[in-house]
């Protein structure tokens, strides 16, 4: 009797190659078979599978599994987003409005709720592509979405729980934001962890949990990062530098104020100078105090004598400076902006204010020229933005893309007076007469992103007027106002929930 | 009674291509609306557009149409899909207000167009009396014409299906694409249209993975079946030539099937599944189930490029309806005669409690009706599994099914379901699920 299986070979060879023998035989199919028209082989062949095809496709019968079913998620006991809320998240990750993410991210921790099932796949593999969210989406996931996350290679960061039980048996990038959150919550839990596993961690993997640690750094970290300043791996050593070197009470912080007491001097005094003498050589202790000898790496241009000293000031507080000669930054600037190793000088102080963020010592070097946004967003935020306002009401700027890169420098939300400067600040650029001011036109749209949005009316009234006039104004305006109103829109639907 | 609410997703779906879902996401803001408004299951406002006057549009919600002013040939034009994408976001940025002149009018024409046609309809009976002996006479030819035509066709699919025979498929999987695409047009050609889609959709299992030759010797064997089966239709019971002449593809005019006898029942919206297929035409499959006789039902739509589908029937939604069915041996494909009651929300999925019983039923239609394809049923309680060879469903029966490739929404799935069972609906197609909708917080959700 011809299977079915027979008649898979022969028509995979043809007939051509091998002749089809129809042969009837018992059961139903078989006695079917036994009317196969004579004569045309490969008519037979079709019929016989027809007949096989019904019959198994009529008899199908789904397969029996023993296999156990993978574990459930746990039930969540913090309940889910509105529908509402959903449909924003929804837009945001087809790309409308994707910058408010974060924003959005940070507002639903802060109520403390989590994301609805569906939206988990595409939220994680936001996650996936972009390391900067990780953080912000492992914190409202729910049980479901670090369930969820196992499943994937690519979701890996986001399965584990802030739990310091997981820390030995966890791998890749989870553990990476593993400690991140511990450290967030508990910082000496974080550290004690950390050194517990020390020993056994390979050393790139040991240089970026040491960096974890800069979130909430303070001397009980000293005795450890003291420790590492021995380290093999140079990555570490350095990193363990710029730590201890932002502690003020830490020893790393004395000696190095203990070898530049000789070489830093306020010399004169109707007309003061600023002596600097050069090191010798350095040697092993300065080396192990992250001193690495050579000369600068480019831009900068120093020999190895100006680079040794240079590295060196950079770890102490610049307020000593000010206080130890009773004088203001601005003058001890001026002062090293007179003086040959003025580079020297301005490149020290200004690692040492990123290290020790202070706003009058970064409000002069910004004023001096000598440096950037970066000072900014060091200080705490509560500086940045007396900061800025400072500067721009001190005219420190000439021309308007400077002025409105500053203004877009302030990276967190704005307070009220903030963004009137910034109202203020816009209608007198878009109240001169054309060509139209590039810079401003640029800046809108990362102004949405901060802008508070109970100042939207007054943004409003503001530049309305003037935008009628220039119509290409008004597509950017739109925007700015479209991405305030979705802020202000998804706010509302989170506090609604 | 609440009105269907509509979702963005589902909006979303009516647009006719993607630059108009683009374009209408851009204006679906208030600020570029000079007015807006609600009410008496109409919605409306007035658009900025590039002239000076703003464009009046206006939707009916119940059932859904569109209007606009605005000289666009797109139909629904991106200013209809911009208010309908507002009113599901922010149906508060719409105030309730009277009807204003314009949307009265609009509606009014409506009404009288759509009396109009019923009056139409209703006369036939009067006037087909006055030429039946002729009119019946041309159509008589005409069909003869097409039924040779036909044949021709396929005693050219014969002896392409037994030339592949002799020659043995294991080449098929090196032949190009055009092999299939020629036997395709020329079936076309032969006014069969469902033989050529069923042959572009063989193009691809030659190289569709472990087990394509029996696949591809299924196929084959059921199309040599058909061929047999239409050169003896006189002679075959009426059911099985009507299962024969659809799956050829011989259209059947909807009002012969609204003739018939349909079946009057509460019917259950389950799932829905938009199809593009070649040159631009999107076919839409409803799927219905009747609780009460454990039936399946499926309402076909079909749109080519510039027409909008009908979105009428809600996934989600309950109606007390009567559906005439295609003729055949398993009743199938059907249109909605009469609706009794509007639309509300169900409150309960009844599913089948095992896959087993799901797939004994599909097996039941199929060993009637061989050309039949897919239905789709409602299953209680299923647990979605991934694995690397794929996708599954388990049931408390410990039976395990897979989830077709091409299903692209796996990951939604295990979300929702959380490794716990859940219900849903899929299509069943003899070998894998196709999931279409997930009951989830109370409601059905669709997957798309």
């Amino acid at each position: 009797m011809n299977d079915w299986l027979q008649l898979r070979n022969a028509a995979l060879l043809g007939t051509d190659r091998a002749p089809f023998t129809p042969s009837a035989g018992e059961g139903p199919v078989g006695a079917l078979l036994a009317h196969l028209p004579p004569g045309n082989q490969e008519a037979a062949l079709l019929t016989a599978a027809a007949l096989y095809t019904q019959y198994q496709r009529a008899g199908f019968r789904p397969p029996q599994e023993a296999t156990p079913l993978p574990q459930p998620a746990p039930p969540d006991d913090v309940s889910p987003i509105s529908e509402q809320a959903a449909l924003h998240l929804a837009q945001m990750l087809d790309g409308r409005f994707s910058e408010a993410l974060p924003e959005w991210l940070a507002q639903l921790q802060a109520i403390g709720r989590r994301v609805r099932p569906q939206w988990l796949p595409r939220l994680l593999t936001q996650g996936a592509q972009q390391p900067a969210l990780r953080l912000p989406i492992v914190q409202v996931i729910g049980k479901r979405g670090r369930w969820l996350a196992a499943w994937q290679p690519g979701w890996q960061y986001a399965s584990i729980t802030p739990d310091p039980a997981q820390w030995e048996v966890t791998t890749g990038a989870a553990r990476l934001l593993l400690l991140q959150q511990i450290r967030q919550a508990d910082p000496a839990q974080a550290r004690a962890l950390l050194q517990s596993t020390w020993q056994s961690e390979k050393a790139e993997d040991r240089a970026a949990f040491l960096t974890c640690l800069q979130e909430g750094v303070s001397q009980g970290d000293e005795p450890f990062l003291e420790s590492c300043l021995d380290d093999r791996s140079k990555k570490v050593q350095i990193t363990a530098v710029d730590l201890l070197a932002r502690l003020p009470q830490s020893q790393l912080v004395g000696r190095m104020i203990a070898r530049a007491q000789g070489l830093l001097a306020l010399k004169g005094l109707l007309r003061p100078t600023l002596a600097v003498t050069l090191p010798n050589q350095p040697n092993d202790a300065w080396q192990r105090d992250g001193i690495q000898p050579g000369t600068a790496p480019a831009p900068l241009q120093m020999g190895e004598k100006s680079w040794a000293l240079c590295q060196m000031l950079a770890c102490i507080p610049p307020t000593f400076w000010s206080e130890r000669w009773g004088k203001s930054p601005d003058t001890l600037l001026t002062l090293a902006a007179r003086s040959e190793q003025r580079q020297l000088l301005f490149e020290a102080w200004r690692r040492a204010t990123l290290r020790h963020p202070q706003q009058e010592w970064a409000a002069a070097l910004i004023a001096q020229g000598a440096a950037a946004f970066e000072l900014v967003n060091a200080l705490p935020a509560a500086q940045r933005e007396p900061c800025i306002i400072g500067l721009v009401q001190a005219k420190a700027f000439s021309d308007s893309a400077t002025l409105f890169d500053w203004l877009r420098a302030c990276q967190q939300p704005w307070s009220v007076a903030y963004g009137r400067l910034v109202i203020r600040q816009v209608q007198q650029h878009i109240a001169k007469p054309p060509p139209l001011d590039r810079q401003v036109w640029l800046a809108l749209p990362d102004f949405a992103r901060y802008f508070p949005i109970q100042l939207l009316p007054e943004a409003q009234s503001a530049w309305q007027p003037h935008a009628e006039t220039a119509v290409a104004w008004q597509s950017r305006l739109d925007q700015f106002m479209e991405l305030l109103t979705f802020r202000q829109e998804m706010l509302a639907a989170l506090a609604a929930a | 009674m609440a009105l269907p609410t509509w979702t963005p997703e589902q909006v979303a779906a009516l647009a006719p291509d993607a630059s108009s879902h683009k374009a209408a996401e851009g204006l679906a803001t208030p600020r570029k609306w000079v007015s807006l408004g609600q009410g008496a299951e109409f919605i409306w406002g007035e658009c900025h557009g590039s002239g000076s006057k703003p464009y009046q549009t206006a939707v009916s919600l119940s059932p859904p149409a569109f209007h606009c002013s605005c000289p666009s040939r797109k139909f629904p034009c991106k200013h209809t899909l911009a208010l309908f994408l507002l009113f599901s976001r922010q149906p508060q940025q719409l105030p309730a207000a009277p009807l204003p002149d314009w949307v009265i009018t609009w509606r009014d024409n409506r009404a009288a167009r759509a009396a109009k046609a019923a009056a139409k309809s209703s006369q036939p009976a009067t006037n087909a009396a006055t030429d039946t002996a002729a009119s019946t006479e041309s159509q008589a030819k005409r069909a003869e014409k097409r039924a040779q035509t036909i044949a021709n066709g396929l005693d050219e699919l014969e002896q392409w299906l037994q030339d592949l025979i002799r020659s043995g498929f294991a080449a098929a999987q090196s032949r190009p694409y055009a092999y299939w695409q020629n036997m395709a047009a020329r079936l076309v050609d032969a006014q069969a249209p469902g033989l050529a889609r069923q042959m572009r959709q063989m193009a691809g299992l030659a190289n569709s993975g472990a087990g394509w030759e029996e696949r591809l010797l299924q196929r084959l064997a059921l199309l040599h079946l058909l061929v047999q089966g239409y050169r003896r239709l006189e002679a075959l019971p009426t059911e099985r030539q009507a299962d024969i002449r659809a799956a050829v593809g011989w259209s059947i005019k909807q009002e012969e099937v609204l003739a018939g006898t349909g079946t009057h029942a509460r019917w259950l919206l389950i799932g829905r599944r938009i199809e593009e297929e070649e040159e631009g035409l999107r076919v839409q499959r409803t799927w219905l189930w009747n609780p009460q006789g454990n039936q399946p039902a499926l309402i076909l739509d079909f749109a080519y490029r510039g027409q909008t589908l009908d979105i009428s029937l809600l996934p989600g939604y309950e109606m007390e309806a009567e559906l005439s069915f295609y003729p055949g041996s398993v009743p199938l494909r059907a249109i909605c005669k009469t609706r009794f009651t509007p639309l509300r929300p169900f409150s309960h999925l009844p599913g089948h409690p095992t896959q087993a019983t799901a797939v004994a039923r599909f097996n039941n239609m199929v060993a009637q009706n061989p050309w039949l394809e897919v239905a789709a049923f409602p299953l209680a309680q299923v647990v979605p599994v991934l694995d690397s060879s794929g996708s599954y469903l388990y049931d408390a029966a410990q039976n395990r099914l897979p989830i077709a490739p091409s299903f692209t929404h796996s990951w939604e799935l295990l979300a929702l379901s959380g490794g716990h069972p859940i219900d849903l609906v899929a299509e069943w197609d003899g070998a894998a699920w196709l999931p279409l909708s997930v009951w989830a917080n109370g409601r059905l959700a669709i997957l798309s």
